[in-house]
């Protein structure tokens, strides 16, 4: 029989198994594709609209907060910024100090200039939490352009950003072409920092993780005591901030559109009737003395231009409270918080306190 | 690219690529020839569709496509040195017409001799000019002088090493009538700048793929399957693993002194990893290209890390190179026969000019010594073994085997430290390797080390066992779909956030 069948059919008999084998692969293959198209489109779908997914330094920040009002309606004070407010601000303290009952939270992410403030503010007001005072930390470096847009890109992951969130950003002046990169958008290639954060942490280099809000208190403050820094590391800090602003803050022109995002969240929370006020966090004296002879200047003109109140706190804090000059310890941040608390939360909140 | 981009391969702008507008413009397009890029696969998939849509009677000119597009593959990266490239292979090709044309054995010789000069001239030009001259200026210091040769700015064409050997076993293989000197041009071309060989291997041989390309090819599905099957394999090598793997070997190397010793430790096991999972994902991406396309590739590795000696571990091992080397050095040289000196020596030279293909450094010429040196060994301790048949025996038990396993890993494992162009980072390695020394611990958490690695020898056990090649073809074609879905897309959550160039694109 096998000898004799393939002589008498030898072609049919080819025929039949290629063509069961030839099934067998193209199906593979086409739900291989299959499989990968509809999973990545409908993972994409899913995680668009999920910020704590999304951004999830953002979402960790969002979900305390949700967590620390808990549907109370106690007037919440709220400071967003950047690192140097994320150290620097311990809203426990402003509920102590303030002897009124109250919530306050850090809602400061790295790197967050205007665009960030104005994105996370949006985020708020969606998620139907609504503050009785938004504090807005000036970072001067962060209200110049460059040439190719806002320097706050250098910091911000274009994917944590829905559509209509990019959308807004080039209303406001943000160019478009610098929105999305030039590689291949993904959605398993633009979340998975996010998806390794989650479920494997230990895949990524800290660097990378996209989990630091995590390690921040329930008020999302992100306390740096003073242990946690050897002198090495703290020269090795004070050397990068050198290098990082020295330079810039010599000749700083500020304009562009980090000052409409700026004017953006300060309109919005106005519009909203909440309060809104600058804050230009604590520096150290050597890092003061970086700021070029006329860089001040505009920089308090430009504020003392826009519809909020702003309060300098550059020289509020003593040198050795810094760790690198422009970010404080634990205990400038307690020393920051209290007369912030004293000179602007309460004056500020006076009407809304019981 | 797919995955952020490769910093260290900057392709060239100047000469053609500046002066004529469309190799700048195809230059911004491809930037560079990585398989794992979009726009490779947006040129591939163009490639295949105009060459599968061409009716399969116009052999000729399905060739000619191939060859078109391989020319642009390169040209994109360079197009002077893609000129070079078919230029030297129109020679090759001339020159071989010139064998066949003549009985004349002298003349035969001669004309083979000019082909193996130029190509091994243009190799030297390229990769060793730089090499001579700073260990020509290295002497020069050492003996006390003050003049010194300025190095020139050479910039090495991608895949010289690769191409110029195929060139030369061509002219070899043609000369010694094994086979006959290919008529047609085009399917010339096509055997050097077939674009998934092209710039890192497998090193084909004129005598596997000339063949294959005068044949007609149909379109296949259990081919194409096969094809697919090999590139998401490369692609899942290369971003999940390799990639991942720099991320824990990289700023060690990069920085040796500054690491403590069992970082260093982790760091060599995860470069160890890196290097194969680097290059077997190429070549397992360049296999799969050649499938999409109805060709056949030599396959490049098979389960190198369960080699059982450091012999074995050579023939497991970049299978296309270590055999180029046996055919056309190792054998002439006088191969295996004569003395136990002339042997040893014969494999010492084979092994340090290897080490040099692929660097032009000292480094990579001790790395080749010490396998040289390795080989050697083993074939003192296999003539010692084979006298005493306990000993035989029980390195032939399971056990046996095991440590046999693990003896050659560490030994292969070690040699790679000097796989790098740093000589003198390779022997702070080693002095951190056996000297406790303080430092910076392991750049990243073990864990994921360890995870990756329980994983790899499980998908190799799996593989060597022969499980997987029974099991696979009984699971359900959709089975089989989906685990290629999640193949690329765990790859594609893997990936880091800096893919790394391929270390062999190097060479």
């Amino acid at each position: 029989m096998t000898i004799a069948f393939p002589k008498l059919f030898p072609s049919i008999r080819l025929s039949w198994a290629r063509r069961s084998r030839s099934q067998r692969a193209v199906r593979s293959i086409g739900v291989g594709i299959a499989v990968f198209v509809v999973s990545t489109v409908g993972f994409g779908l899913w995680a668009e609209p999920k910020g704590w997914f999304r951004d999830p330094i953002y979402g960790d920040k969002q979900r305390s907060l949700q967590a620390l009002i808990a549907n109370d309606s106690l007037p919440l004070v709220v400071f967003s910024g950047s690192s140097r407010v994320a150290n620097g601000f311990d809203p426990a303290r402003v509920e102590i100090d303030s002897g009124h009952r109250l919530h306050a939270f850090n809602l400061a992410v790295p790197g967050a200039g205007p665009f960030a403030q104005w994105t996370f503010l949006q985020r708020l007001f969606h998620a139907k939490i609504r503050p009785k005072l938004v504090l807005l930390e000036i970072l001067p470096i962060l209200l110049e352009d460059k040439t190719d847009g806002p320097r706050e890109r250098i910091w911000m992951r274009m994917n944590q950003l829905t559509r209509r969130e990019k959308q807004e950003f080039v209303r406001l002046g943000w160019p478009a072409e610098n929105l999305d990169s030039n590689e291949l958008s993904l959605p398993w290639v633009d979340y998975r920092l996010p998806i390794l954060s989650r479920t494997l942490p230990s895949f990524i280099p800290p660097k990378s993780a996209v989990d630091w809000s995590r390690t921040n208190d329930a008020h999302g403050w992100d306390v740096i005591a003073e242990d946690d820094y050897s002198a090495e590391r703290t020269d090795k800090a004070k050397a990068i901030a050198r290098k990082e602003y020295e330079v810039l803050l010599k000749n700083l022109n500020f304009g562009g559109a980090s000052i409409q995002a700026l004017q953006a969240s300060i309109h919005e929370c106005r519009a909203r009737g909440i309060e809104v006020h600058l804050i230009l966090m604590p520096e150290s004296t050597t890092f003061r003395s970086w700021y070029g002879p006329r860089v001040n200047e505009r920089l308090l003109n430009l504020l003392h231009s826009l519809d909020a109140p702003l309060t300098d706190a550059r020289e509020w804090i003593p040198d050795h409270e810094f760790i690198d000059g422009h970010h404080l310890y634990q205990s400038g941040a307690k020393r920051f918080t209290e007369r912030l608390t004293r000179e602007v939360v309460i004056p500020d909140l006076k009407e809304a306190l019981p | 690219m797919l995955f952020a981009t490769a910093g260290s391969l900057a392709p060239t702008t100047d000469g053609a690529s500046a002066v004529l507008p469309y190799f700048a413009w195809l230059g911004k397009m491809m930037p560079l020839p990585f398989f794992h890029t979009p726009a490779f696969l947006v040129f591939f998939a163009i490639v295949a569709a105009v060459y599968w849509l061409t009716p399969r009677r116009f052999v000729s000119l399905r060739t000619w496509i191939l060859v078109v597009a391989s020319f642009h593959f390169y040209a994109a990266w360079s197009a002077e040195l893609a000129f070079l490239v078919t230029a030297t292979a129109t020679i090759d090709y001339l020159l071989a017409r010139g064998m066949a044309a003549t009985e004349r054995q002298k003349l035969r010789l001669s004309l083979m001799i000019v082909s193996v000069v130029m190509n091994l001239g243009i190799l030297c030009y390229f990769k060793y000019t730089n090499f001579f001259l700073e260990s020509l200026n290295a002497a020069l210091k050492s003996a006390g002088a003050g003049t010194a040769f300025e190095t020139l700015k050479i910039i090495v064409p991608f895949g010289i090493s690769f191409y110029t050997f195929e060139a030369i076993s061509y002219a070899v293989d043609v000369y010694r009538r094994k086979i006959p000197a290919e008529r047609n041009l085009a399917s010339f071309l096509l055997f050097i700048l077939f674009f998934p060989h092209l710039v890192s291997g497998p090193i084909v041989r004129a005598g596997d793929f000339l063949p294959q390309v005068r044949r007609v090819k149909r379109w296949n599905w259990v081919r194409i399957q096969v094809g697919v099957q090999f590139f998401l394999m490369g692609v899942f090598k290369k971003l999940a693993i390799a990639d991942r793997m720099a991320l824990f070997c990289d700023p060690v190397l990069k920085d040796p002194a500054a690491y403590n010793t069992s970082a260093t430790w982790l760091a060599v096991l995860a470069y160890a990893m890196r290097i194969y999972f680097d290059f077997s994902g190429y070549s397992d991406m360049a296999v799969g290209s050649a499938h999409l396309l109805g060709f056949k590739l030599t396959q490049n590795f098979n389960l190198p890390y369960l080699a059982l000696n450091v012999s074995d571990f050579w023939r497991r091992w970049h299978i296309s190179l270590s055999t180029w080397l046996r055919d056309y050095l190792f054998i002439p040289l006088g191969g295996s026969r004569g003395s136990a000196w002339a042997i040893n020596r014969n494999l010492m030279i084979t092994m340090i000019l290897g080490g040099l293909w692929h660097g032009a450094t000292w480094s990579f010429a001790i790395w080749g010594a010490l396998h040289g040196l390795f080989l050697v060994v083993h074939r003192y301790f296999r003539a010692f073994v084979e006298a005493r048949p306990n000993w035989k025996a029980t390195l032939d038990t399971a056990g046996g085997q095991a440590a046999r396993i693990m003896l050659t890993i560490f030994c292969v494992g070690l040699a790679w430290v000097f796989f790098r162009k740093d000589l003198a980072g390779a022997l702070t390695i080693f002095q951190h390797l056996f000297t406790w020394q303080a430092g910076l611990g392991p750049p990243m958490q073990n864990r994921a080390l360890w995870i990756i690695f329980g994983f790899v020898a499980l998908c190799q056990w799996l593989a060597a066992s022969g499980a997987w090649r029974a099991v696979w073809p009984r699971i359900p074609s959709e089975l089989q779909g989906l685990g290629y879905a999640a193949c690329l897309t765990v790859a594609m959550i893997l990936a880091p956030d800096q893919s790394q160039s391929f270390i062999y694109f190097d060479f």
